[in-house]
């Protein structure tokens, strides 16, 4: 995941302040055409309509087939925070839905094969390591991820079928959508870091003084 | 005897009719033989061209094989996962631990003794099968710099002593270089085996002049070819032993390391034996047809040579006397005119001989009897000169009986001289009136040798005299058999100088095989043992060319004078009949008589009389003597 040596960070943030504890960040990333493809190429994301019901809405903390990136807050101590329920990590059409799916620290995902063939879920990545072995339709498998990082999945059967399950330290996150806005919500006031991850471009931060009061927003150069 | 030609007709006419045959036989043997040396030349060549083409393809198949196996394990999950894990992931140890795990589990799978993974930068992340530690550059291999572009490739790869065939393959994830792959096989032993089966060639593999991998256990030929330098060509090579056909080549692709050629080996001598077999059956055919040539050439020649022959061998009868021989040519051509001619020629012959033998018969006759009537007015002469001579018819003056003794002598001769030509017209019409009956040779033989004794004294000859006792043979006319041995004996005193030594000796002859030889009558006598008389004297000798003519009729007559003394008192017959007379008288005996000598110093006659066939028959080992 290379950042370009020239590309500068362009960051214009600024607090809408809120009922004095937290506060919602309204990012822009602006997303150079390479940004909408994960084969590096000029395709536009292969997954696009593959989630029903999904509007693709901006700023959405449900992940959706025009999901480009997730956006989280770094630094943020989750213990009062309840853990959110399992999430669904589902195996379609021999791919895997969503493509981008953002964890929260202790939260499980549900690995659900609804393929007629048999798929092998596994991981070699640092955060969670794993290797789900094969299995057929209908049957699905809970993982429970502890560590934050991107976790890279795969499928042994499938060379082609990828997801990058990123696993954040707190709810406050927010996906990417396909016009490169985002929104955290429920922001606590104050300096807080907000780490941007793009497939392609990896992660960089930025500062943000959370207002508690109205939005804050915050723009992110792509490139 | 007749002679035989020195190179038969037969012969000739054969050769003339088989060797064209021969030579047109041999000429396309040979020129078969050429073209199948040159179509076997021709074949081992192209078919070693083949054999190497075969092992180019089979080794480009390896290379085929590994990429294709690289390519499937670079599409691997499993296998690609980590190598596009974010950078900020790898820097553990744990990272190069799991990939090296991992890539010895691709490894034993592709069953690539090299498998080595780099990075999309051709920085080696891990080797599996070598304990190499990561980290080293391998951008500067053409494999992996072309992998980095995006592009497979096959090559070799030469490390230390070892030479891998190897593919490097990029590993591509999601239109993303991960890293390249590079998968590489032994060259070793077994393949080399592989190869050979293939090729049916001995396979050399060659790094840089050296002999790498060979399956043939002519070491030094290896080295020797592998030091030689490379480039696709066909040599013919020879190591002292065997020939051989070595083609060499460089293997296709790009090479690290060093540079890998081979060498493809074939025993010539094991191609060419085929040719050997052929030639082998070409051998026994051409033998065949040789036989045939010359069966056609004996058929053709004796159809042509056989009345030839016939007139030959009849011609050959009719020297022998025998003027009935058949010659059975009935063709109408030149050989019908030729024998029609000979028999015409044989007619004329035959009457010319029979009217001479009829002279010749009525000459005997005429002797005999001119011969017979000579003797009765003679012993008239006689008988009435010995009644004057001794004073019977009155008395007579010395001088008178001087004369009457002289006509007595005169007498004597001429009775002699009749009795001989008597004889010997006898002998000539073989009517010999020999009366066989046993008696003692040896007694005869004494008679005569006191005779010989007497009249050697006279001339100062010693005369001795050596009888075996007991000679008695069961058939000898005793009376015709004392006239043979006195005519040899009064020779040997006529013909020895005075003083010289006479042998006058009678034995067993020394047994069968003993007799036979130099005598001119073919038969040697019948059975083993008999008699022998023999007369030796140390007189002038006869040569050899003259050892039958002495025993011709007349022929000595003109030569009387010049063999002795020069007077004829030794001279018995004065004809020179003596020796004819004693073969005739010998051979009305069933014998023989031989004569060796030696020019000036004298000579032995022999007679030899042998025991009729059934005496000897009966005769075994009883003693020769049948008097007992």
């Amino acid at each position: 995941m290379r950042f370009h040596p020239k590309a500068g960070v362009l960051l214009l943030g600024f607090l809408l302040a809120n009922s004095a504890v937290a506060g919602t960040i309204v990012g822009t990333v602006t997303l150079a055409p390479a940004d909408l493809s994960f084969r590096g190429g000029p395709r536009p994301n292969a997954y696009v309509g593959q989630l029903s019901g999904s509007a693709g809405g901006s700023g959405s903390v449900v992940p959706s087939d025009t999901t480009y990136g997730v956006a989280y807050l770094a630094d943020v101590a989750p213990a009062q925070d309840p853990t959110p329920p399992p999430i669904l990590l589902d195996q379609k059409g021999q791919r895997f839905i969503p493509r981008i799916l953002a964890v929260v620290v202790g939260q499980a995902v549900e690995f659900r094969n609804s393929d007629n063939v048999f798929h092998n879920v596994f991981s070699y990545s640092p955060p969670k390591r794993f290797d789900l072995g094969r299995y057929p339709r209908g049957k699905s498998k809970r993982l429970t991820f502890q560590k934050p990082g991107l976790v890279q999945v795969f499928c042994d059967i499938h060379s082609d079928m990828r997801s990058d399950i990123m696993v954040v330290p707190s709810r406050r996150f927010g996906y990417v959508g396909a016009d490169g806005r985002f929104r955290i919500d429920d922001a606590p006031a104050g300096k807080q870091t907000v780490v941007l991850w793009l497939p392609r471009r990896g992660e960089r931060t930025a500062a943000v003084d959370v207002s508690a009061e109205g939005a804050t927003p915050l723009v992110l150069g792509g490139e | 005897m007749t002679r035989r030609p020195r190179i038969s007709l037969l012969l000739k006419i054969t050769a003339l009719t088989s060797l064209p045959i021969l030579g047109v036989m041999v000429a396309a043997l040979l020129v078969v033989n050429r073209r199948l040396a040159d179509e076997v030349n021709h074949t081992v060549t192209a078919d070693l061209s083949r054999a190497a083409l075969a092992f180019e393809n089979q080794m480009a198949r390896e290379g085929e094989n590994l990429e294709r196996i690289g390519v499937v394990v670079a599409r691997d999950p499993k296998f690609f996962a980590l190598l596009i894990l974010p950078r900020t992931d790898r820097k553990d140890a744990d990272f190069y631990q799991t990939l090296l795990g991992v890539a010895r589990d691709f490894q034993h799978d592709a069953e690539a003794p090299l498998f080595d993974v780099t990075d999309e930068h051709g920085i080696v992340l891990a080797r599996a099968g070598r304990a190499d530690p990561p980290g080293a550059d391998r951008s500067g291999w053409t494999l992996v710099r072309d992998a980095i572009a995006g592009h497979a490739g096959r090559g070799y790869l030469v490390e230390g002593d070892r030479a891998y065939r190897v593919a490097t393959v990029p590993i591509v994830v999601q239109g993303e270089l991960a890293g390249t792959l590079t998968l590489g096989r032994t060259i070793d032993q077994p393949l080399a085996e592989r190869l050979k089966a293939t090729t049916r060639s001995d396979v050399i593999f060659v790094v840089d002049g050296k002999t790498l991998i060979r399956t043939t256990l002519r070491s030094g030929l290896a080295e020797r070819l592998a030091a030689a330098p490379a480039g696709v060509g066909v040599a013919r090579v020879y190591d002292g032993d065997s020939r051989f056909l070595a083609l060499s080549g460089r293997l296709d692709g790009p090479s690290s390391g060093g540079s890998v050629g081979f060498v493809l080996l074939r025993v010539l001598d094991q191609e060419t034996a085929v040719l050997g077999r052929i030639g082998r059956d070409l051998t026994i055919a051409a033998a065949a047809l040789i036989v045939m040539a010359l069966l056609i050439g004996f058929l053709v020649s004796s159809g042509i040579t056989r009345p030839v022959r016939r007139i030959v061998e009849a011609a050959t009868a009719m020297s022998e006397g025998d003027y009935d021989y058949p010659l059975a040519v009935t063709s109408q051509d030149e050989m019908g005119l030729l024998a029609s001619h000979f028999e015409a020629m044989r007619e004329s012959q035959r009457h010319e001989i029979e009217r001479l033998e009829e002279v010749d018969r009525m000459k005997s006759n005429f002797i005999a009897i001119a011969s017979h009537e000579i003797l009765t007015p003679v012993t008239t002469i006689r008988a009435y000169a010995d009644l004057m001579g001794e004073g019977t018819a009155g008395t007579v003056s010395d001088m008178q009986r001087e004369g009457f003794r002289a006509i007595k002598g005169a007498a004597d001769v001429l009775t002699r001289l009749a009795r001989d030509l008597t004889h010997m017209s006898l002998i000539d019409r073989s009517r010999l009136p020999v009366q066989l009956a046993p008696a003692d040779v040896g007694a005869l033989v004494e008679e005569v040798a006191v005779q010989a004794v007497s009249l050697a004294a006279d001339r100062s000859q010693i005369v001795s005299i050596a009888i075996e006792p007991d000679l008695t043979h069961p058939r000898i006319d005793a009376g015709y058999l004392k006239q043979a041995v006195t005519n040899l004996a009064m020779n040997a005193v006529r013909f020895t100088k005075d003083g010289g030594s006479i042998e006058i000796g009678a034995r067993r002859a020394a047994g069968a095989a003993g007799i036979a030889g130099a005598g001119t009558a073919d038969e040697s006598g019948a059975g083993g043992g008999g008699v022998e008389v023999y007369v030796t004297d140390t007189g002038i000798g006869i040569s050899k060319g003259d050892y039958e003519k002495i025993f011709a009729k007349i022929v000595e007559l003109k030569d009387v004078n010049l063999h002795s003394s020069g007077t004829t008192q030794f001279n018995s017959s004065g004809l020179g009949l003596g020796l004819s007379i004693a073969r005739g008288i010998v051979e009305a005996h069933g014998g023989e008589i031989r004569v060796e000598s030696e020019v000036g110093r004298g000579s032995t006659f022999t007679i030899l009389l042998p025991l009729p066939p059934a005496e000897a028959g009966e005769g075994g080992d009883v003693p020769l003597s049948l008097a007992s």
